[in-house]
């Protein structure tokens, strides 16, 4: 039996603890999926928050053919596809978000386990590293406007930059999904 | 060949967030055109950083899979709710049915005096809501969640008697000459004029009067209907199994808190405490932990909150945990 289908298992007989393994190994993936619809983390959150309520309260009475796992992300993009329809009909917008609705669904799922990993991995960076890499990355400051921000020099900036992008590369090649994500960088392209 | 030039890794990652001057990144040009292992370096780190996704931190996680769980306990605690709305309907029902009975009770006693015909009028106050009553005589009467109080509307004007199940407190209008009694299964108590609160459910061991100004008279059919006399501040404890009465000091208005739809206790024990709560919410509560039940919680709590906040205010006293599933809780 493989971990997918025991987890289901052990929900569908009332089992918390495996509620809360397939919550650790599938909620921040699952999100991301959620987020490549909605395009509002937050929003993504709560929706995928809803889909494990459902879930648990609906344990009795589910009928999973597939597995755990593809329930789930087919669970989450109905939600997500519910939501932006919601969205839709408040704003009027149709052809805003049409494209999205075309992707591949699968494709998706791996990307944002792919987003699940790299952002496990820089869960796991030092603090300060950290600090540095999500300021440098996602706030789009200059070295010299974190270093003032932080009060540190620019050179530690760049050296913990240096660490931070050398851990995250690795982790993720060590996982051999490095692979996929050349795959998806040149499908981008 | 990594190591071509020192700390590559920064001047990838200068280069990827745009901290490069152009002489740096003619020389990254130039490190990552010498080997395909330095493309592929190059590549991977490229790639890792075009899909680092939002973050989303441990503690972000950790807090949603709390939410989660609470919103599980909240949906379950939401279906014991499902009919609020109906018993609300049902709470201003009940204040608005006691004048009105009485008021066709009235109307048939004109009519049907001669016939001497009886017409009892009962009014119950729905699951975690109190109903209020405003009798013919001026007596107001505020019934506890799931009590009922009965009342024969034909000579009610005469013998201001009345039973009642559950727990009620009692605002006598003030009327010498035609005392008000209260009927319980096992006690009656007899007014003149007076506010004191009785509780009789019908699942507890205990009948408990508790006056709060005036006197009262308990009498039981247990005791002979020998009487007992309250002085204001006083409660009686009659036990139904030997029909034993105690009466002791308290802090009379405590009894009564239940009026604003809050459920009060300082010093209490838990079987106490569970007792209200079982017949609040419908449930049944197992203590697992018998250490437990010996605990003295203190702390209130509304009607209107659900049942995890009950549980909550709980455990501000003592540490407990709870397990729900169903209509049935496990405590530990």
């Amino acid at each position: 039996m493989n971990a997918d289908s025991e987890l289901l298992q052990k929900i569908c007989q009332g089992n918390e603890a495996f509620f809360t393994k397939a919550f650790d190994l599938y909620y921040s993936p699952l999100c991301y999926f959620a987020n490549k619809y909605i395009r509002d983390l937050d929003e993504s959150r709560s929706i995928v928050q809803q889909v494990f309520v459902d879930l648990w309260i609906k344990r009795n009475s589910l009928q999973i053919q597939q597995s755990l796992k593809g329930y789930l992300f087919k669970s989450v993009q109905n939600s997500s596809l519910d939501f932006l329809k919601h969205k839709l009909v408040e704003s009027r917008y149709l052809n805003q978000v049409g494209p999205k609705f075309e992707t591949e669904g699968h494709d998706l799922i791996e990307e944002s386990e792919l987003n699940a990993q790299i952002n496990n991995a820089i869960n796991e960076l030092p603090d300060k590293c950290r600090e540095i890499f999500i300021l440098c990355r996602f706030e789009d400051l200059r070295y010299s406007d974190i270093a003032q921000k932080l009060g540190i020099s620019v050179k530690t900036v760049e050296m913990q930059m240096g660490i931070a992008l050398k851990k995250l590369r690795l982790k993720l090649s060590d996982q051999q999904h490095i692979h996929l994500l050349i795959f998806l960088f040149s499908k981008k392209q | 060949m990594e190591h071509q030039i020192p700390d590559i890794y920064q001047q990838i990652a200068a280069f990827l967030s745009g901290n490069c001057n152009p002489v740096e990144i003619e020389e990254l040009n130039q490190w990552r055109n010498l080997s395909d292992e330095n493309r592929r370096i190059f590549s991977e780190a490229l790639k890792t950083w075009e899909n680092c996704p939002q973050p989303l931190t441990k503690s972000e996680i950790e807090l949603d899979k709390i939410a989660v769980k609470d919103s599980i306990i909240n949906q379950n605690a939401l279906q014991l709710d499902h009919n609020h709305r109906l018993l609300k309907f049902l709470r201003i029902a009940a204040i608005f049915i006691g004048p009105v009975m009485l008021a066709i009770g009235w109307y048939i006693g004109i009519n049907h005096d001669s016939k001497q015909v009886i017409t009892w009028n009962s009014v119950t106050a729905p699951r975690k809501h109190i109903a209020i009553l405003n009798m013919a005589d001026g007596t107001e009467v505020w019934l506890n969640a799931e009590s009922t109080l009965s009342y024969a509307t034909t000579d009610f004007s005469d013998k201001r008697e009345v039973k009642l199940i559950g727990e009620g407190y009692f605002k006598v209008a003030k009327n010498a000459g035609k005392p008000f009694y209260v009927i319980t299964k096992n006690e009656t108590v007899r007014v003149l004029g007076t506010s004191f609160n009785i509780k009789a459910y019908p699942e507890e061991e205990l009948v408990t009067t508790t006056l709060e100004e005036g006197s009262v008279e308990l009498s039981s059919p247990k005791q002979g209907f020998a009487t007992t006399n309250l002085k204001p501040g006083e409660q009686a404890l009659y036990q139904i199994s030997d029909g034993k009465i105690t009466v002791g000091q308290v802090d009379a208005p405590r009894f009564s808190a239940w009026r604003s739809e809050k459920f009060l206790f300082k010093d209490a024990d838990l079987k106490t405490i569970i007792t209200e709560l079982e017949r609040l919410y419908d449930i049944k509560i197992h203590i697992q932990n018998p250490k437990l039940a010996n605990l003295r919680f203190r702390g209130m709590f509304s009607y209107d909150q659900d049942l995890l906040d009950a549980f909550e205010t709980l455990k501000r006293s003592v540490k407990l945990t709870y397990t729900i599933k169903d209509r049935e809780v496990w405590l530990e």
